[in-house]
C-alpha cells in the first residue's frame, strides 16, 4: 500500500518509497518553512495547544516532511487541525515555522483538491464578490432585544472594492503569475 | 485637540460587517483623545483566512489594503490583531524580496495601485501605550474603574512572530495590562494568559475553537475575575459571542468579555451605548454595575 486515499497515521505507517520532490514545490511557498534545519528539540510541540487534535506533533510533521512523507501528510485532514497561533514558529530556535510548512502543504493540497474545508471556500467566494469574507451582518443586543445594522449604530456602510471587476482581474493575474 | 496624531483606520473583515461595537468605541475614545482616524476607502479583507488555500492570494490582499494606505500618507492603525499580523508579515516578505514587490506591483497596476512599503502598521495597542501614553490616557479618565479585577487577554497575531511584529514581549506581554491599569482597574496575571482562543479554527474545526477558549473561560471562572478585556475581533466573538454555548456544555459560570477601548470609555465617562456596550453578548453589565 503505496499510497492510500484514508486519512490515519496508518498511512504514514505503511508508506514504503519517500519522495524528496514535494520538498522544492514546499520551499518555494512564501513563507519560513524549512524543514531541513529541524533539530528536533520539539519546542513546538510542548507549546502547541491543538496538539490535542493532532494524529501527529509539529515536530513529526516537520521530520515526516523531511524525510520525504510530505505526500501522506497533505492528503490526511491533520494539516486542517492547526489554529495559527504561531508559538511553535515563536518558540523554534532554528527559525523553521511548523505554522508555515502547514500553510505550504494546505496550499499544496488546495492546488490538487483535496480535503480543503467547505466554509474557506465559501470564504474565497465571497471575497471574489465583495471584497469581504462575508457580507455585513446584522448584530443582535441580547440586553435591548433589537437587530441593529451598521448605519442604525452611526457607523458608515462599508463598501469594498470601488471597482469590483478589476479587484478580481487583479486578483486572478497575483495567482496565475 | 491635544495630540496632532493620524492614521488610515484599517477595519477588515469582521470590524466592517460584524463586530461593530469595537469601531464604535474605538472611534469614541480615540475622538476623546484628539486622534484623527481617516477611513480607507475601498478596504477589502487582508488576505489572512485564504493564506490557507494560496499565499499569492493573501499577499495580493494584504498589499492592495497597505498600497491604499499609502496613498493617505499615514500610518495604518489595525484594531484586529489577525489584520495587524498579516499585514505586517505580508509587507515583511514584500519588503526582503524584490521579485515579490514587483510581481505584486503588475497586479496592483490592474487596480490603480502601488505598493512602495512605505507606511507603517500599527496595533491600537502600540497607538495607545507606544505613541499616545498611559500618561496623556490617565489624564483624561473622569471615572476611575476602581476595585475591578481584570484579566487582559493579547492575543496570539499582537504578539507573534515577535521578530517581524514588535509589538510587546512575545512570552510576557505587559503593555495591555498598562493599558487596563491607566483606567483605574487592577489587573491580575494568569497562567493561561498566552493562550489562544481558538477562532483560527473556527472555519476548519469549530469544535476545537470552544475547546481552547474553554479551557481559558473555566480557569478565570475559578479565579472569579470580573472580566476579560480584548483587542481583537476574532478573539472578542470567540470569548463573548460563543461563551453561551461554551459555558452550557462545560459547565462555567459566564464572565463578562470587554473591548479595551469599551473599559477605557467607561472610565472617561463616555455613554455605554456609544462604545456599542449593549451588543455585548456576555454579562458586561456585572461591570457596568461597578461603575
Amino acid at each position: 500500500m503505496a499510497t492510500s486515499t484514508s486519512s490515519s497515521l496508518l498511512d504514514l505507517m505503511t508508506l514504503k518509497r519517500a519522495d524528496w520532490s514535494i520538498l522544492v514545490q514546499i520551499e518555494e511557498k512564501i513563507g519560513e518553512q524549512d524543514p531541513k534545519s529541524c533539530f528536533e528539540c520539539m519546542k513546538c510541540t510542548s507549546g502547541c495547544p491543538a496538539a490535542e487534535f493532532l494524529e501527529m506533533y509539529p515536530h513529526s510533521i516537520v521530520l515526516a516532511v523531511r524525510e520525504g512523507l510530505a505526500e501522506e501528510i497533505i492528503n490526511s485532514d491533520l494539516i486542517w487541525r492547526c489554529a495559527f497561533c504561531l508559538k511553535c514558529r515563536e518558540r523554534c530556535p532554528q527559525e523553521v515555522a511548523p505554522s508555515d510548512l502547514i500553510i505550504a502543504l494546505r496550499n499544496i493540497a488546495t492546488d490538487r483538491g483535496i480535503g480543503v474545508p467547505e466554509d474557506l471556500n465559501t470564504v474565497l467566494n465571497s471575497i471574489m464578490e465583495m471584497g469581504y469574507i462575508h457580507p455585513p451582518m446584522k448584530v443582535f443586543s441580547r440586553r435591548l432585544r433589537k437587530t441593529y445594522t451598521r448605519e442604525e449604530l452611526g457607523l458608515k456602510v462599508m463598501r469594498g472594492p470601488k471597482d469590483m471587476d478589476a479587484f478580481r482581474e487583479a486578483l486572478m493575474s497575483a495567482f496565475e503569475e | 485637540m491635544e495630540s496632532s496624531l493620524s492614521y488610515a483606520l484599517y477595519l477588515g473583515c469582521m470590524i466592517a460587517n460584524e463586530e461593530y461595537a469595537y469601531e464604535m468605541s474605538a472611534r469614541e475614545v480615540m475622538r476623546e483623545l484628539g486622534v484623527e482616524l481617516v477611513d480607507l476607502e475601498g478596504e477589502s479583507c487582508c488576505g489572512s483566512p485564504i493564506r490557507s488555500l494560496n499565499t499569492k492570494l493573501w499577499l495580493y490582499l494584504a498589499a492592495r489594503n497597505l498600497s491604499l494606505a499609502e496613498k493617505t500618507g499615514l500610518d495604518v492603525l489595525c484594531l484586529c490583531s489577525g489584520c495587524f499580523e498579516s499585514l505586517l508579515e505580508a509587507k515583511h516578505f514584500l519588503d526582503s524580496e524584490r521579485g515579490l514587490k514587483n510581481w505584486v506591483n503588475r497586479a496592483l497596476a490592474l487596480e490603480g495601485l502601488e505598493y512602495t512599503g512605505k507606511c507603517e502598521v500599527k496595533h491600537l495597542v502600540q497607538v495607545l501605550h507606544d505613541d499616545l501614553g498611559v500618561e496623556v490616557l490617565r489624564k483624561r479618565v473622569k471615572r476611575e474603574l476602581k476595585g475591578l479585577k481584570l484579566v487582559s487577554h493579547p492575543g496570539c497575531h499582537l504578539l507573534r512572530p515577535s521578530r517581524v511584529l514588535r509589538a510587546d514581549d512575545p512570552e510576557d506581554p505587559r503593555k495591555l495590562d498598562e493599558l487596563i491599569k491607566a483606567s483605574g482597574a487592577d489587573v491580575i496575571d494568569y497562567p493561561e494568559k498566552l493562550d489562544c482562543c481558538g477562532a483560527g479554527l473556527l472555519l476548519m474545526k469549530p469544535e476545537g475553537t470552544l475547546s481552547f477558549a474553554g479551557a481559558k473561560l473555566k480557569s478565570l471562572a475559578a479565579r472569579g475575575v470580573d472580566g476579560l478585556v480584548t483587542v481583537c475581533p476574532a478573539c472578542h466573538l470567540v470569548f463573548d459571542k460563543r461563551q453561551g454555548a461554551i459555558s452550557r456544555q462545560m459547565g462555567i459560570e459566564r464572565i463578562p468579555v470587554i473591548y479595551y477601548p469599551q473599559l477605557l470609555g467607561l472610565a472617561f465617562g463616555i455613554e455605554p451605548e456609544k462604545l456599542g456596550i449593549h451588543l455585548n453578548s456576555s454579562p458586561v453589565e456585572k461591570i457596568l454595575s461597578r461603575i
